[in-house]
C-alpha cells in the first residue's frame, strides 16, 4: 500500500504545469484531488515517475458565469460545487450529485476535472456531465481545443485527453434546470446511473451511465420525449426504455439485475425531470 | 445519566486521550534501531514454493534482512504453531495455502524501500489443485491442505479439536440429547431447510501492527493484541524462550472483534526481527488485514420436528464451516456453532454435527461471537419459517417453544439465567414506543455461552497521592473496559473514577489473564479488580486503624483518603504517619479461578449472553434496496456499570450484525479474493444505521460479576440478520437464505414471488 518513488512538482501557473507533462510524456500525469489516483498508485495499479501537482494554480479552481454559460473549473472540488449557488440554481443535478459523491472525504479534496479525466467507470459525473450537453475544454502545448461531454470518456479509464493535456474546465450552457440524476449505490459506488434533461426549445437528452463502458445516450427515450406535448404516459415511457435498454449490451454477473435497475433508474430520472419542468404524468 | 458524568467525568476512561488524539496506538510505538517489514504475499491458493529469487530485492540499498520459510529451521526452535494444532509456519515453508501467506518479508530501513523490495522478490510456484469451499474440502478425491500437524491439548481452549483423519476436516463435533432420530419420527411434522453464511472481515479501523525487539537475552513485542498471554505462550514455544523473558505490551487498540484475539502476526515479526538483528515493526494494512483472518463461512441445515401443538419434540442439524488454510480457533468456533444454533428454546431432542474443514482461502478466525451470527441466522430463521408454516404467529411460536428461567439448554451447560418472556415484552413495548405502525416487524432470539475460561487477575496500588493504578492484562479494544475496571475499584474504594488510571496491558507488570473476548472481561477481570479493591480497602483501612488508634471498623474510605469520627486524613497523611515519610503505596492483588468461592465457576457459561432483536424494514420492491426503519435490542446484562459504553456496545455490535445481514461477505472464485480490499468490500455505513433506534438492558442484578453484572458486547450481533429476513417474510413474502441479503437477491426472490403469483 505504498506506492513506488516518484517526482512531485507543484507549477503555479498553467504554462508550467503544461510544459512539465509535455517534458514527462506518458510516464508524468497530472495530479489534482488525487482521490482516485493515489489509491491506485498505492495499490500499484499505476505507476509515474512524476505527477504535476494543478492545485497552486488558482484558475483552474474557478467557478463563473456569462454568456449565460456556467463554467466550472476542473479543479473545483465536489464539495465546492454542490455548496455554489450559480451551480445549485443552474445546475441543480448536478450539484445535487457533487453534494452526495462517495463521501465527505474525497467531497472535500476530490475534484469534477480528476473524476472526468480518470473515467472510472462507476463514476457518476460524466454521465450528468453528458446530459447536461457540457462542454469541456482542454489545453496542452501544442494548443487548446473543446469536445463535448458525450466524446470525452471513451471506456473504462480511457479518454480522448492527451497525456500532455489538462482539461481546465467545464461550461454548462444555460437553460438546463430540469435535468434530474438518480442513481442505485453499492457500496458508495453507482451500479447504474441515469440522467435526463429537458432544456427548453431543445432536444431532451437521456444519459445512462455505469452500465457500459461510458454513458449512452438513450435515443428512443429522447425521440419519445421529444414527441410528448402534454403529458407524460408511463406506459409508453416503460416501452421505449425497454427498447432502449434491450439495445445495449450487459454482460457478467447478475446482468439482467443491472439491466432491470437501469430501466427503474431511467424511469426515475425521466420523471422527475419531467416534474422538474413544471410538467405533468399519468400512469 | 451516568453516575460518572453525574460527578462530571466523561464515563470513558480514554475519552479525552483518544478525542485529542494523544492516545497511543502500536503505530505509535516507535524504538531506537527500529527497522521496517513488509510482506510479500502468496499470489496461489494451493501451490509448492519451488524457488525463491531474492537476488534483486537483497540489492536493493537499504534492505536489512528477507526472511522466508527456509530460514527457519536454524532461526526458531518449532517452526510451525497454532491454538489447537501447529499447523500454521511462521512464514511458508513448502507450500503456500492460501492467497495472501506470507511467503517473504523484507525488512528494511524504511518501510517505502521494504515495499519496494516486496516487488522484486520472485516466488517460482508449482500450483496445486485448490479447495476454494468447503464442500468441495469433503469431496472424496479433495487435495488435503495440512496434512500430519501435530495437535495440542488444552493450550488456548479447554480440550482439543476431533480431526477425522485423512480428510480436510479438522473439527468434528457432535451434541446428543435425548433420541432426535426416534422424536423426529414421531413429530407431526418435520420442516427441514438450509441457510449459509458467507465469510466476514473484521475490518477493524486499525489494521494488524506488531513491533517486535529482541533485547538482551528476552523478547519484547508490543502487538495490538486481544490475547498478549497467548501471543506470549505461542513466542515461548516458537522462540525458545521463557515465559518470563518475553514481554508483551499492548497499548489501545482500534477494534479487534476477535480478529486480533489468540495470536496473529506476533511470531512472523518476531522471526523477522531474530533474522535482521534489529527491531522490526510490520504495519498491515487494512487490505491486509482482510488477508490475515475473518470470520468463518457456513453452511447450516437444520431439521426441527413439531407435534401438533406447535411444540418442538426435536432438532437435527448438521454445521459445516469454512475454516480457511489455518485452524486456528475455528475448532471452537464449532462447537460453539452447535450450542448456538438451538437457542432458548426447550427441545429435548437434540443431535447436532458440526464439523469445520481446511479450505485454501483466508484462515478462519474468532469473531464477536463464535459460531453465533452464523447458528443464529439458521435457527432464528427457521423458527418463522416453521411458525409461518403451521399457521402461527412467529412470537406466539416462540412463546409455546421458549425455555423457563433456569431451564437447561443443553443438560452440560450451565441453567438459561434470564426470562426470555420478560425480554420479548421488553422489546415490544419499546418498539410500541418507538415505532406504533411496526407491528408485523421482524424478530429473533439469541442464546450464547460466553465467558470463556474463569481465569485473570489483577493488581491495584493506592499511590500517596491518592491516584489508584490498575495494572490488568484487559485489553482496551474501544468496548470501554477501563472505565469499567476504574468504575468497580472507585465503587468499593469510595474514590472519583478520574483518579483511577488503568495502565496498558503488559505481561511484565500486570498479571495472567486469558485474553479480552468471548464478553468475559466485565466480570472475570471485574472480579479481579473488585478482589483487587477489597484487598486494598482492608489494607488501608487496617492501617488507618493503627494511625487513629481504632478499629477498622471505625474508618471509612472517603474520597482521597480516610476518616475517623471528624477527622480525616489524605492518603498522602495517612502514609506518613504510618510509614515514617509521606509516600509509599499499598499494593494489592486479586485473582479470579475456575476454583472461586461461592459461584460455579466451573461449569460453563459463566452466564449467558441474551439477545432480542425487533426490526422494522422498508423494501423498494422494484431495486430490491432494503433499509432499516427501526431497531430494538433487548440484553440481560445482570446490571450496567456504564450505561452509555453499555448501550455503545450492544448498538455497534446491532450495526455490525447489520453488515453481516445486508453487505458484507468475503467472496473467493478458485481461492482467488475477490473483494478483500477496502474499496470492494462494504459495510455499513452511517447512514445504513436505522432511523430510530432504542437499546433496552435488562438489570436484575443476578450476574456473576462486580455488582451482578454479566458480561456483554457480543449479543448484539446475534439476532440482526434473521430479524430482517422475517421482517422480509412477513412484510413482502419473500424468504431469504443465503446472507448477504444484497438488492439483487431480494430482487431476485421478488422475481420468483411474482412468477408464483402469476
Amino acid at each position: 500500500m505504498l506506492p513506488r518513488p516518484f517526482e512531485y512538482l507543484r507549477p503555479r501557473t498553467l504554462e508550467a504545469a503544461l510544459d512539465a507533462l509535455a517534458a514527462g510524456g506518458e510516464r508524468a500525469t497530472a495530479y489534482a484531488g488525487g482521490t482516485e489516483l493515489l489509491l491506485v498508485l498505492k495499490l500499484r495499479l499505476a505507476d509515474y515517475d512524476c505527477l504535476v501537482d494543478l492545485k497552486r494554480i488558482p484558475e483552474l479552481r474557478a467557478i463563473t458565469t456569462g454568456d449565460d454559460t456556467l463554467r466550472i473549473g476542473a479543479l473545483a472540488t465536489h464539495r465546492e460545487i454542490s455548496r455554489h449557488p450559480e451551480v445549485c440554481a443552474r445546475a441543480p443535478a448536478l450539484a445535487a450529485l457533487c453534494g452526495e459523491i462517495a463521501n465527505p472525504r474525497v467531497r472535500a479534496s476530490g475534484t469534477i476535472g480528476g473524476n472526468l479525466c480518470f473515467a472510472e467507470p462507476s463514476a457518476d459525473p460524466p454521465t450528468v456531465l453528458a446530459a447536461l450537453d457540457a462542454t469541456l475544454h482542454l489545453a496542452s502545448r501544442r494548443g487548446r481545443r473543446a469536445l463535448a461531454a458525450d466524446d470525452f470518456i471513451q471506456g473504462p479509464l480511457e479518454t480522448r485527453r492527451a497525456d500532455d493535456e489538462i482539461l481546465l474546465r467545464i461550461d454548462i450552457p444555460a437553460g438546463r434546470e430540469a435535468t434530474r440524476y438518480v442513481r442505485q449505490l453499492d457500496g458508495q459506488r453507482a451500479l447504474v446511473g441515469a440522467a435526463a434533461s429537458l432544456p427548453p426549445g431543445r432536444p431532451p437528452r437521456v444519459r445512462l451511465g455505469c452500465l457500459a463502458a461510458r454513458p449512452v445516450a438513450l435515443r428512443a427515450c429522447e425521440a419519445y420525449l421529444g414527441d410528448v406535448r402534454q403529458e407524460l404516459d408511463l406506459e409508453a415511457l416503460r416501452r421505449v426504455i425497454r427498447e432502449d435498454i434491450d439495445r445495449l449490451e450487459v454482460t457478467g454477473d447478475g446482468a439482467d439485475y443491472r439491466r432491470h435497475i437501469a430501466g427503474v433508474m431511467t424511469r426515475r430520472a425521466i420523471t422527475a425531470a419531467w416534474r422538474a419542468a413544471g410538467r405533468e404524468a399519468t400512469s | 445519566m451516568t453516575a460518572d458524568s453525574e460527578r462530571g467525568q466523561p464515563s470513558r476512561a480514554d475519552l479525552i486521550e483518544k478525542v485529542t488524539g494523544r492516545a497511543r496506538y502500536v503505530t505509535d510505538v516507535a524504538v531506537a534501531g527500529m527497522a521496517h517489514g513488509r510482506i510479500h504475499r502468496s499470489t496461489h491458493p494451493h501451490a509448492r514454493i519451488r524457488a525463491i529469487d531474492l537476488a534483486a530485492a537483497e540489492a536493493l540499498e537499504g534492505v536489512v534482512a528477507i526472511l522466508t520459510g527456509a530460514d527457519l529451521p536454524d532461526l526458531v526452535q518449532q517452526v510451525a504453531w497454532g491454538l489447537y494444532f501447529n499447523d500454521r509456519p511462521v512464514i511458508a515453508r513448502d507450500k503456500v495455502r492460501y492467497v495472501g501467506e506470507p511467503v517473504a518479508l523484507v525488512v528494511a530501513e524504511t518501510a517505502e524501500i521494504a515495499e519496494e523490495a516486496v516487488h522484486l522478490v520472485e516466488i517460482d510456484y508449482d500450483p496445486l489443485p485448490v479447495v476454494d469451499t468447503a464442500a468441495a474440502a469433503l469431496l472424496p478425491d479433495a487435495p488435503l491442505i495440512n496434512e500430519g500437524a501435530e495437535a495440542i491439548a488444552d493450550f488456548y481452549f479447554t480440550g482439543r479439536a476431533n480431526p477425522v483423519d485423512g480428510t480436510n476436516i479438522f473439527q468434528r463435533y457432535l451434541l446428543s440429547e435425548g433420541d432426535g432420530e426416534g422424536a423426529e419420527r414421531e413429530a407431526a411434522r418435520v420442516f427441514e431447510h438450509t441457510y449459509t453464511f458467507p465469510g466476514i472481515a473484521h475490518f477493524a479501523l486499525e489494521p494488524h501492527c506488531v513491533v517486535a525487539h529482541f533485547d538482551g537475552d528476552g523478547l519484547t513485542v508490543w502487538s495490538g493484541a486481544q490475547s498478549p498471554s497467548a501471543a506470549q505462550k505461542v513466542l515461548a514455544r516458537v522462540f525458545g524462550l521463557s515465559l518470563g523473558d518475553i514481554r508483551v505490551i499492548v497499548p489501545y487498540v482500534g477494534g479487534g472483534f476477535g480478529g486480533k484475539a489468540s495470536v496473529k502476526m506476533e511470531p512472523l515479526v518476531a522471526a523477522a526481527a531474530l533474522k535482521a538483528g534489529r527491531p522490526v515493526r510490520v504495519a498491515l494494512s487494512l487490505d491486509d488485514s482482510m488477508l490475515t483472518c475473518r470470520r468463518l463461512g457456513a453452511s447450516i441445515t437444520l431439521r426441527t420436528g413439531v407435534d401438533e401443538n406447535g411444540i418442538i419434540v426435536s432438532k437435527r442439524g448438521r454445521i459445516l464451516l469454512d475454516g480457511g488454510a489455518y485452524a486456528d480457533t475455528g475448532p471452537a468456533v464449532t462447537v460453539k456453532a452447535a450450542h448456538r444454533a438451538i437457542g432458548p428454546y426447550a427441545i429435548p431432542n437434540l443431535e447436532i454435527e458440526a464439523q469445520a474443514a481446511y479450505t485454501n482461502t483466508v484462515p478462519g478466525a474468532a469473531f464477536r461471537s463464535i459460531g453465533g451470527p452464523q447458528a443464529i441466522w439458521a435457527t432464528e430463521s427457521q423458527m418463522d419459517e416453521i411458525a409461518l408454516e403451521l399457521g402461527l404467529d412467529p412470537l406466539e411460536f416462540r412463546r409455546r417453544n421458549l425455555l423457563p428461567r433456569g431451564g437447561a439448554i443443553i443438560s452440560k451447560l450451565r441453567p438459561l439465567d434470564v426470562d426470555f418472556a420478560a425480554m420479548i415484552d421488553a422489546a415490544e413495548a419499546a418498539l410500541a414506543d418507538l415505532a406504533p405502525d411496526e407491528a408485523a416487524a421482524g424478530l429473533a432470539l439469541a442464546a450464547s455461552d460466553p465467558g470463556i475460561l474463569p481465569l485473570g487477575g489483577a493488581q491495584l496500588r493506592v499511590l500517596a497521592d491518592g491516584t489508584i493504578q490498575i495494572a490488568s492484562m484487559s485489553v482496551e479494544i474501544g468496548q470501554g473496559v477501563r472505565g469499567v475496571l476504574r468504575e468497580v475499584a472507585a465503587r468499593i474504594l469510595a474514590q472519583d473514577p478520574a483518579q483511577i488510571r488503568v495502565t496498558d496491558p503488559d505481561t511484565a507488570r500486570a498479571p495472567f489473564d486469558w485474553g479480552t473476548g468471548a464478553s468475559r472481561s466485565t466480570v472475570v477481570m471485574g472480579l479481579a479488580v473488585e478482589d483487587a479493591a477489597r484487598d486494598a480497602r482492608a489494607q488501608l483501612l487496617e492501617l488507618a486503624a493503627g494511625v487513629f488508634d481504632g478499629q477498622p471498623n471505625d474508618v471509612a474510605l472517603v474520597p482521597g483518603g480516610v476518616a475517623h469520627g471528624g477527622e480525616t486524613l489524605s492518603f498522602r497523611e495517612l502514609y506518613h504517619r504510618a510509614f515514617g515519610i509521606d509516600s509509599g503505596e499499598v499494593v494489592a492483588m486479586g485473582a479470579v479461578r475456575p476454583t472461586r468461592e461461592g459461584v460455579d465457576f466451573k461449569l460453563s457459561p459463566l452466564f449467558w449472553e441474551t439477545a432480542v432483536g425487533i426490526c422494522g424494514v422498508t423494501l423498494d420492491e422494484e431495486t430490491g434496496e432494503v433499509g432499516l426503519t427501526s431497531y430494538v435490542g433487548v440484553a440481560d446484562i445482570g446490571r450496567t456499570l456504564n450505561p452509555i459504553g453499555a448501550e455503545g456496545q450492544e448498538e455497534g455490535a446491532s450495526v455490525q450484525g447489520l453488515g453481516h445481514a445486508l453487505y458484507e461477505g468475503l467472496r473467493f472464485e478458485d481461492g482467488q479474493p475477490v473483494n478483500a480490499t477496502a474499496v470492494a468490500y462494504r459495510v455499513p455505513l452511517a447512514g445504513d444505521v436505522a432511523a430510530a433506534a432504542h437499546t433496552v438492558l435488562i438489570e436484575n442484578g443476578d450476574g456473576p460479576g462486580p455488582f451482578g453484572a454479566k458480561g456483554m458486547g457480543e449479543g448484539g450481533i446475534l439476532p440482526v440478520a434473521p430479524a430482517i429476513a422475517n421482517a422480509l417474510a412477513r412484510r413482502h413474502g419473500i424468504r431469504l437464505r443465503d446472507l448477504p441479503m444484497t438488492p439483487e437477491a431480494i430482487w431476485r426472490a421478488l422475481e420468483a414471488r411474482r412468477d408464483d403469483a402469476s
